[in-house]
């Protein structure tokens, strides 16, 4: 394309392509003033503020709406210009409130930065000011539309990246407002995309009024959400070590969410100021907790587990790291257990699910990680989104999956067994019985290749490979599977269809497959199907796995698993061993380690004798609750960080104060393999301690000294850990890179494969398995236990933003089942499986399939592990207890 | 919540074929809904926002936006006097304060038999023949007191 030559203000400027005035000013540092622009919005050109001087025009022309030609001169600043920008801001003072001195925009606000530079406050009109009551009608937000410049970018956003259209103009002219349906919210999910876009304080913060002024923030870090694993980049502003906010990045390009936010990484930010944080080391003496000292707690720790280790052998320790740990941690962890303990009894919380894609990734491509990215799924044609609601659970890549669907046009397909709040977006909602997960996805490769619409070309070079599918596949027909999941026949065939023509299509996928049984198998399938219809490989295309927590795809990483070490080598592989253990001057252990469920047992059978959990709850996360207490009970000696009283700290005999993401630094690695950093926004509160510090002390007190400092740490993960080579907090700088890094090209790998596929050799058997019906007679519901938008865990319910919206667990419940039951919304009902029961509020919810109860994973008073037992899949040791049979009562 | 008529709902699928947007259906949808149900309360706007497919706040801004949708209930016939430059120049507001006296209401109101509302208007393009105002679909020009007061009589 042949570059354009423009002048901006004398400046003589060459764009690569066509653009408008705007961002081409910005390429040289001008600033032409706007309020209605955003660079990923629809041009809506109303605010009249960007007007800009052409030569050659008799009229200023609007900046955002005018792309430059080749010769354009253009002058941002000139007398003319500045008479008419005067002019604008001359009305929309007239209305406008001069209410500065109140308003939490004061200092970062555009209509009063243009009026300080541009001095417009005089006005010649005698008019009345508007006068419009404050808007209550959300929970997290004011909005005031007094100081509405009625540039609309909130109503645009809402629609056009959300997706969720909220928000609409009511009335018009002097009249307008920015508002919901009647002042009816109910369709929102509070990601906050209208207050970070409001150019002046029309949109505010509750949470935030009247708390701080731009000036008063005396720490700014960027740093990475620890929510869920996408991974988003923000910034944390603090003073004097208080949280006071959380800001998106406005240049809507840095990191995997380029300036996007949920509720929760937007809103749930006030954890770590909270009154509840563990302050000081704690050890039990005659069940009772006494505050102790670093000193003495990390000697007791280090005699007692020494002790056990003497006595029952390295063995009979095992330990956890939690989903919102960094690498270093988990590294560190692992290496502790490695080294100074002496066992492989390690391993992380990605096993509540997560792994099992992981392993079936590798099993199918030879790497364990998504095969993509997280943007590039906005060019996909078409997306299957299975047993993931990437709307609550990862709302970042359900902004890539609504892009490709607003923008792009794509065919969304949600396969779901419970609620998902993707269905609005889709073109086609398949709803499977639980359970019948493999079969669907079986039954999707059998209809693929019973018309031929397999990549033809790959399969020619994977012969063996196709043909093992394809005998796979065999008895999965259209229906025989229609029979199992309870979807017609037709509607299978149709969504292969869709899937296999469109080019690129990407499949994304979560718990609701790898929390099942079968997990593993499930995964693989899907694996196969990316495959067989040639996606891998391709940017659009290829397989994303979910995972839940920030931390799980780094543990997994860096080797917190009881069979692998860092970077997934075998704990078998000789080779392997040695190579680790001469960098750490120590002999491995060979024989592979207990998973976290398999611990847990083993604590109940006697033969584990001491845990050494991080950041992990336990007695909460696990699926049935009271044996897993009752096991970890049993336990001589268990040691617990957390930042909270959790209810596995409770049952510990010591507890370690930790610190939050905000006071340290480290790294997370996302679902797409986006290693980045984390920063601290502020000291460290009370007592607390960074995790990898704790463990470090613990471990050179065991005669293994280690460095903790997280910089130092991940240079020695980029030497042990072959997949993180290369990976240097230096190489992280701007935005993280995706492994595997490459020095020469210094960058990461947005799309594996791309040179087509070399680990099929390693192709297993594995099926997935018979989805035998989990409702019957005596339970006839399945309850779907998943997490919700606002929630995570101990960290949300401390927070004030999620819980001002949701502050309860609720049933969700299918309106149909509601009144057959004679249970109306709000009615307390009995949850009972044959494990225990819960008692919670209804909420009659069509979004609900029917047959299902949702269950939210993470309050307090309803924990939904009293509902489920611990049944361990044989594949991945996954606890599998997503879904469970249970029977509905009113109370 | 309302259900529109099968022939409204088959008016807009019919209307709908003529665009490439169904986006474009909107307003004609909202035009059907209102001859049928005589004004757009909030759950005509809801029942036309999912008979056109299009997200209900949408629905909303487009009938807000449009002084001819009715958001509140209004009489057999509908006054519309233009009280803009042209027509106050030639006595609209003369016309106006004959009217609100003759009806016994004032601007934005409808009479307690539900006979009348009367409403101003922004220019209706007539400003050649002004004082003008449109009575439901019918146009009057060069209007006098006496010329309102035969109008009036005949409705």
């Amino acid at each position: 394309m042949k570059t354009i030559n423009v002048v901006i203000n004398g400046i003589p400027v060459q764009l690569e392509r066509p653009m408008n005035i705007v961002e081409a000013a910005k390429r040289v540092g001008i600033h032409v003033p706007h309020f209605c622009y955003h660079k990923e919005l629809t041009i809506y050109a109303g605010c009249r503020i960007c007007m800009v001087e052409v030569k050659g025009k008799p009229r200023p022309v609007a900046g955002c709406s005018t792309i430059m030609s080749d010769g354009m001169e253009v002058f941002t600043e000139s007398e003319k210009v500045i008479a008419a920008r005067k002019g604008v801001l001359e009305l929309q003072l007239l209305h406008h409130p001069l209410d500065c001195p109140v308003c939490d925009k004061g200092g970062e606000c555009a209509l009063q930065d243009y009026a300080f530079k541009y001095g417009a406050a005089q006005t010649r009109f005698i008019e009345n000011k508007r006068l419009i009551p404050v808007n209550y009608n959300n929970p997290l937000l004011e909005r005031n539309m007094e100081r509405c410049v009625s540039c609309k970018r909130c109503v645009r956003i809402c629609a056009e990246i959300q997706g969720d259209w909220v928000l609409s103009d009511m009335n018009r002219g002097s009249r307008v407002t920015m508002e919901s349906f009647c002042g009816d919210e109910s369709e929102c999910v509070h990601c906050g995309h209208c207050l970070s876009n409001c150019p002046v304080g029309a949109i505010q913060s509750r949470l935030y009024k009247h708390v701080g002024r731009p000036w008063y923030v005396d720490t700014e870090a960027e740093t990475i959400c620890p929510y869920c694993a996408d991974g988003c980049t923000m910034t944390l502003q603090t003073r004097e070590d208080k949280v006071l906010r959380v800001v998106s990045d406005e240049t809507y390009s840095k990191g995997a969410n380029r300036g996007s936010l949920c509720v929760r990484g937007r809103f749930g930010y006030d954890f770590p100021n909270s009154n509840e944080r563990l302050t000081t080391p704690l050890v039990k003496k005659d069940g009772y907790f006494v505050e102790s000292n670093w000193d003495e707690a990390v000697a007791h720790v280090a005699k007692r587990l020494s002790e056990i280790k003497s006595a029952a052998g390295p063995d009979a320790i095992g330990a956890v790291i939690g989903g919102r740990n960094t690498n270093e941690e988990a590294y560190l962890l692992q290496k502790f257990m490695r080294t100074a303990v002496g066992t492989n009894n390690i391993d992380n919380m990605a096993r509540m699910g997560h792994i099992n894609a992981l392993n079936a990734l590798e099993a199918a491509f030879g790497v364990a990680g998504s095969t993509n990215q997280i943007k590039d799924i906005a060019q996909a044609k078409a997306v299957l989104l299975i047993g993931n609601d990437a709307a609550t659970e990862n709302p970042i890549t359900g902004l890539a999956i609504k892009k490709a669907v607003l923008k792009g046009g794509a065919k969304l397909i949600v396969a779901d067994a419970g609620r998902n709040m993707m269905t609005k977006h889709s073109s086609q909602r398949l709803t499977y019985r639980a359970g019948s997960e493999g079969e669907l996805v079986m039954g999707l490769i059998n209809a693929v290749f019973a018309t031929n619409m397999h990549d033809a070309d790959l399969e020619a070079k994977n012969t063996s490979v196709f043909d093992k599918v394809r005998a796979k596949a065999g008895k999965y027909t259209p229906a025989y599977v229609s029979e199992k999941t309870g979807i017609p026949a037709e509607d299978i065939k149709r969504a292969a269809t869709v899937f296999a023509n469109a080019k690129p299509a990407t499949i994304v996928f979560g718990k609701g497959i790898t929390a099942t049984a079968d997990g593993f198998g499930k995964s693989l399938a899907l694996a196969d199907l990316a495959f067989i219809t040639g996606n891998v490989g391709k940017p659009g295309g290829g397989i994303n796995p979910m995972a839940s927590k920030a931390g799980e795809q780094g543990a997994c990483d860096v080797g917190a698993l009881p069979d692998r070490l860092p970077g997934y080598r075998k704990v078998s592989s000789a080779e392997d061993r040695k190579r680790l253990g001469g960098l750490w001057k120590s002999e491995l252990p060979e024989n592979p380690g207990m998973t976290v469920g398999e611990m847990v047992e083993a604590a109940g059978a006697g033969k584990l004798q001491a845990m050494y959990v991080v950041g992990a709850n336990l007695a909460y996360e696990l699926p049935d609750t009271k044996n897993t207490v009752e096991y970890l009970k049993k336990l001589k000696f268990l040691v617990v960080h957390d930042i909270f009283m959790s209810e596995t700290a409770q049952l510990a005999d010591v507890v370690f104060p930790a610190a939050t993401f905000a006071e340290k630094s480290g790294t997370f690695t996302n679902s797409e393999r986006r290693v980045q950093r984390i920063a601290p926004a502020m000291k460290l509160q009370g007592g607390a301690r960074p995790d990898g510090e704790i463990i470090a002390a613990v471990s050179a007190k065991m005669g293994r000294p280690m460095d903790w400092e997280p910089a130092v740490v991940m240079e020695k993960i980029s030497v042990s850990t072959p997949i993180y080579a290369g990976i240097t907090y230096d190489t992280l700088a701007g935005g993280g890179v995706q492994w595997p890094y490459y020095e020469e090209m210094k960058s990461g790998t947005a799309v594996l494969h791309a040179e087509g596929v070399t680990g099929r050799a390693d192709n297993t058997d594995a099926g997935v398995g018979e989805g035998a019906a989990l409702a019957g007679k005596v339970f006839p519901f399945v309850a779907d236990i998943t997490v919700s938008l606002y929630h995570s865990g101990t960290t949300t319910r401390r927070t004030r933003g999620p819980n001002m919206v949701v502050g309860k667990a609720l049933a969700g419940m299918n309106p149909s089942d509601a009144s057959g039951l004679g249970i109306a919304d709000g009615d307390t009902v009995v949850v009972r499986s044959s494990t225990g029961e819960l008692r919670l509020p209804a909420s009659i919810d069509k979004a609900v399939p029917s047959g299902v109860v949702h269950i939210p994973a993470h309050f307090a008073d309803v924990c939904a592990g009293t509902i489920t037992g611990l049944v361990l899949d044989p594949a991945g040791k996954t606890p599998v207890a997503r879904y469970w049979p249970v029977a509905v009562t009113k109370a | 919540m309302i259900k529109l008529s099968d022939k409204t709902i088959a008016a807009i699928e019919e209307n709908a074929t003529r665009y490439p947007d169904r986006n474009s259906v909107l307003m004609f949808g909202l035009w059907k809904a209102q001859e049928e149900l005589g004004h757009l309360s909030p759950e005509a706007i809801e029942a036309v926002a999912e008979a056109v497919r299009v997200p209900r706040a949408k629905a909303q801004g487009v009938a807000t936006y449009h002084s001819l949708y009715w958001k509140k209930p209004v009489g057999e016939n509908v006054i519309m006097l233009c009280t803009n430059v042209a027509c106050t120049l030639m006595g609209a507001e003369t016309i106006l304060e004959h009217i609100e006296n003759r009806l016994g209401i004032k601007e934005g109101h409808t009479t307690p038999d539900g006979k009348f509302t009367l409403q101003e208007v922004e220019c209706i393009g007539s400003c050649g023949y002004g004082p003008a105002m449109v009575i439901n679909e019918t146009f009057y020009f060069d209007l006098t007191i006496n010329k309102i007061d035969d109008i009036l009589a005949k409705l």
